[in-house]
């Protein structure tokens, strides 16, 4: 989506700044920053806190930076006489009822108030001081509230609302007014699921991370980028770390969302399970043995097996990892078979995909723009922060709908965001996914929806009146029309595919084939960080690095769960049941899986980790290491080197061989779309539960960390 | 918990105004009068019926001094604490009457017969001082040997005996 940029002066500088933005984001945007307490970026502006007050020419009082929007012509002020005045006073009188401890206040360094009561010479209030001792809230794990230290700025109160979560509000009125729960209970009685989206809001140091209290200060820490790969959002991070130990994490961006897992998750690095050295079995028990002997024992196994070992890659491993794993298995081994654990979950997605875009087709996963969606179809797809499952597509999902977007929602239960005010249920039959989706598409046609695709009166023939399809699916047949009316009208659609429907390939197609009617974008909504790069580093048994062909067709990760020679299984599963004679097991954390190993392989996890991904809206992000690796854990990618050049001193790789290759990827033109007709009959269905796939991948990381309790997504429990 | 006739009478009230939120104050006071306070499964059944979120009910609610979230007494005793009630020892009756009752201000009994509160001013202060029953009864130029006699009327009207 491209803005109107318009041409505005802002404290004499001529600047572009994009057309109705409030005030406070485009100045910040050519880098002028202006005060403000209560504004947070790209929301509403609530006009709250009077900080953001600047002078336009033409207007006889000063008006709100955060309410006021940009317009062709407008001449700001943002730093003249009489807004100071108006800031002094405000934070004088914002002061006149907070703690002046910066001196050991945690929040020193990085709190807003201290900064602008510096900036403007204000050391204490002039109006004497109001305490109101309000006892610490600190009932509940990872976050503590001190409402001694609010200034009833709001950014918790609407951050938790506009993402759906909304926990916290304002109670009581006047003076006495407090942020908090309803009735005063716990955060873990109310509902929280501890995103702390409130955490990074906080202006002060009202809401904070439960254990910051004497761990330092902004000043005392060091920062890095990183990106968590919990799951398939890859949200973007930034940590802080204390001599060598992890403080906290923070969002990178200041619209991101990140949640328990990513931003409390780290004590997981330090776990009791934590595998920080090799392991081989030995008189059927695993021991600690050095590097050098376990890759011995794991490359005289494989060697063994040659042609019958099967590799197995996470869809956690960076592309750099997954690349590895498959040129030790294609190159060094001599095996045929590798394959993903996507193909656990989406091996009927990815076919469709390729199907109808060609072997390359994943890279145009990249091109939906979900944050500028107006209408969101989501088929099969059940993200949900209550569920704790892909948590930040759900936030990203529901803001675009607070903003007006429809989300057509078709699933085979009532899904958290089919309860949105936006929403459009379409809950079909097990298995007739594919049949409704031919009566919505005939209906989007009736209703004027303009297809480009080719193959269009061979898709109309395949396509089934939306009262038929009504009566196979079991949806209503008004549900359809409000749908089809819906998606016809939008302008930038998205499609978004999951786990409901991702098994079967029939399905995925059939929601191709409606993504194609629109020129919408598609947006596989793929469990792991990095299910898309692991797929273009050719971890799929028919498919080579690079979407490359390869000469023969190896086994699926369904044929290698039992009867190969070796198994090397690469990054967390979400599965124990994989039988081999000969199994080696590259983790971070033992598992029931790695219990069951010949060979342990010391993985790094989390921030200690580095390399690229893909995540699910097909960004790239690339990262170092933030944190020094347990043990004498390594990145998959050396592993799988190091193993190489064990097996084969001429066949094997060294690391820097793998980075050189995955620069070579070019995803290249990718196929037109042509409509790919498929039966409009009821069919079985393949529905995954993503929550019990989640609960497993990530099973051995959380079961000592502290987020197991409330980050383990529903029905599936976390145990230790 | 709400009990079996509370949870039919709630349900009857919100039947009217499902879905819509612009109707939550008016509803917070019908359920109020029904049940006499707002119990948290009473607000919890109006934030799914609503469908607004609890916190947002909550927050509502506390926002006005008419809302009460622990259970009120079938007489509320409200004395007055304005200027010219002080004045002439409205303190003393407020002392008598906590006395007496065996609650504080602000209090319910046990039987849930009597809510002791204070008021600002009822606007009566040539009959200072004083104190409502139920916002309805007046009882003036009060002194703190009239209390007994006061709570044995409020009382026995309730159906107990002093």
């Amino acid at each position: 989506m491209t803005t109107k940029m318009v041409n505005m002066e802002i404290d004499g500088k001529a600047v572009q700044v994009p057309e109705g933005m409030t005030l406070v984001d485009a100045a910040q945007t050519v880098g002028i920053h202006i005060p403000n307490l209560c504004h947070i970026k790209e929301l509403r502006g609530v006009g709250a806190c009077r900080m953001c007050m600047v002078e336009v020419e033409g207007l006889k009082t000063p008006v709100t930076g955060c309410t006021t929007r940009t317009k062709e012509g407008m001449k700001v002020q943002t730093k003249t006489p009489k807004v100071e005045e108006i800031r002094k006073f405000v934070t004088d009188l914002v002061l006149s009822f907070h703690p002046l401890d910066c001196m050991t206040c945690p929040k020193a360094g990085g709190c807003d108030l201290q900064r602008y009561a510096a900036d403007l010479k204000i050391q204490e209030s002039s109006f004497g001081r109001k305490s109101f001792n309000y006892p610490l809230n600190d009932r509940s794990p990872f976050i503590t509230i001190d409402n001694n230290y609010c200034i009833l700025c709001g950014r918790c109160v609407r951050v938790c609302k506009e993402q759906g979560t909304n926990v916290l509000d304002f109670m009581g009125r006047g003076i006495t007014t407090k942020v908090s729960t309803a009735l005063d209970k716990p955060l873990h009685e109310s509902g929280c699921t501890f995103c702390g989206s409130c955490v990074d809001a906080c202006p002060v140091n009202t809401i904070m991370e439960r254990d910051r209290w004497q761990h330092g200060r902004e000043w005392d820490m060091e920062k890095a980028d990183s990106v968590c790969t919990a799951c398939g959002s890859g949200c973007a991070t930034i940590v802080s770390k204390k001599n060598g130990k992890i403080v906290k994490v923070n969002a990178k961006e200041d619209t991101g969302y990140l949640c328990a897992i990513g931003r409390f998750g780290f004590d997981a690095l330090t776990a009791a399970n934590r595998v920080t050295s090799p392991m081989i079995r030995k008189g059927g028990k695993l021991s600690p043995a050095t590097w050098e002997e376990a890759l011995k024992v794991a490359a005289d196994g494989l060697k063994k097996a040659g042609a019958n070992a099967g590799f197995i890659a996470s869809g956690s491993l960076t592309t750099e990892e997954a690349y590895a794993v498959q040129s030790l298995a294609r190159d060094v081994v001599g095996s045929a078979n590798v394959d993903s654990t996507v193909s656990a979950y989406a091996a009927g997605l990815i076919s469709a995909i390729r199907t109808m875009y060609g072997d390359n087709g994943t890279a145009m996963l990249s091109q939906a723009d979900l944050h500028s969606a107006d209408c969101v179809v989501m088929i099969g797809a059940d993200p949900s922060q209550k569920k704790q499952k892909l948590q930040e597509a759900d936030v990203m999902i529901r803001r675009r709908a607070q903003a007006g977007a429809k989300v057509i929602v078709v699933s085979t239960e009532k899904t958290d965001l089919a309860n949105h005010q936006n929403a459009i249920l379409l809950q079909v039959k097990a298995g007739a996914d594919a049949a409704l989706l031919a009566g919505l598409m005939s209906a989007a046609l009736a209703e004027g929806a303009q297809a480009t695709a080719k193959g269009l009166d061979g898709l109309k023939k395949s396509l089934v009146s939306a009262d038929e399809a009504a009566s196979t699916s079991g949806v209503a047949v008004e549900q359809i029309a409000a749908a089809a009316k819906a998606f016809a009208a939008a302008k930038n659609p998205v499609v978004v595919i999951g786990t409901g429907v991702s098994m079967n390939e029939d399905a995925s197609l059939q929601a191709l084939n409606l993504a194609a009617m629109k020129n919408a974008g598609v947006m596989a909504l793929l469990l792991e960080a990095n299910g898309l790069g692991v797929v273009s580093a050719g971890c799929l048994s028919d498919l080579g690095a690079g979407f490359t062909k390869i000469k023969k067709a190896g086994k699926g990760y369904s044929e290698m769960k039992s009867g190969m020679k070796a198994l090397y299984l690469a990054g967390n599963m979400p599965e124990v049941n994989f039988k081999s004679d000969f199994m080696v097991v590259q983790t971070s954390h033992i598992t029931a899986l790695a219990e069951k190993a010949d060979v342990v392989l010391p993985m790094t996890a989390l921030y200690e980790r580095a390399g690229s991904i893909v995540d699910m809206y097909g960004k790239q992000k690339s990262f170092a290491a933030a944190q020094d690796a347990a043990g004498v854990a390594k990145d998959g990618a050396d592993i799988a080197a190091e193993l190489s050049l064990v097996i084969s001193k001429t066949k094997g790789f060294k690391v820097k061989d793998v980075a050189a290759a995955i620069k070579k990827f070019k995803a290249g033109k990718l196929a037109e779309a042509s409509f790919k007709p498929v039966s409009a009959k009821a069919g079985k269905s393949a529905a995954l539960s993503a929550s019990e796939l989640l609960a497993g991948m990530n099973k051995g990381m959380l079961a000592n960390s502290a987020v197991a309790k409330v980050a383990a997504p529903q029905g599936a429990p976390v145990s230790k | 918990m709400l009990e079996q006739a509370e949870v039919k009478s709630i349900d009857a009230i919100l039947n009217d105004a499902q879905g819509q939120r612009g109707m939550l104050i008016a509803v917070l006071q019908k359920v109020q009068e029904k049940v006499g306070y707002l119990p948290e499964d009473a607000m919890q059944m109006i934030s799914d019926r609503l469908e607004l979120s609890f916190s947002q009910v909550y927050g509502v609610a506390s926002f006005y001094k008419h809302f009460h979230f622990k259970p009120r007494g079938k007489k509320i005793v409200k004395v007055c604490m304005g200027t010219a009630c002080h004045v002439r020892g409205a303190k003393a009756v407020l002392n008598e009457l906590e006395s007496k009752l065996g609650v504080k201000e602000g209090e319910t009994t046990a039987d849930r017969s009597v809510t002791l509160e204070t008021v600002g001013c009822v606007g009566c202060c040539a009959l200072a001082p004083v104190l409502t029953v139920n916002d309805q009864d007046l009882y003036g130029e009060l002194t703190p040997k009239m209390v007994d006699d006061i709570i044995g009327t409020v009382r026995s009207e309730h159906g107990t005996h002093v």
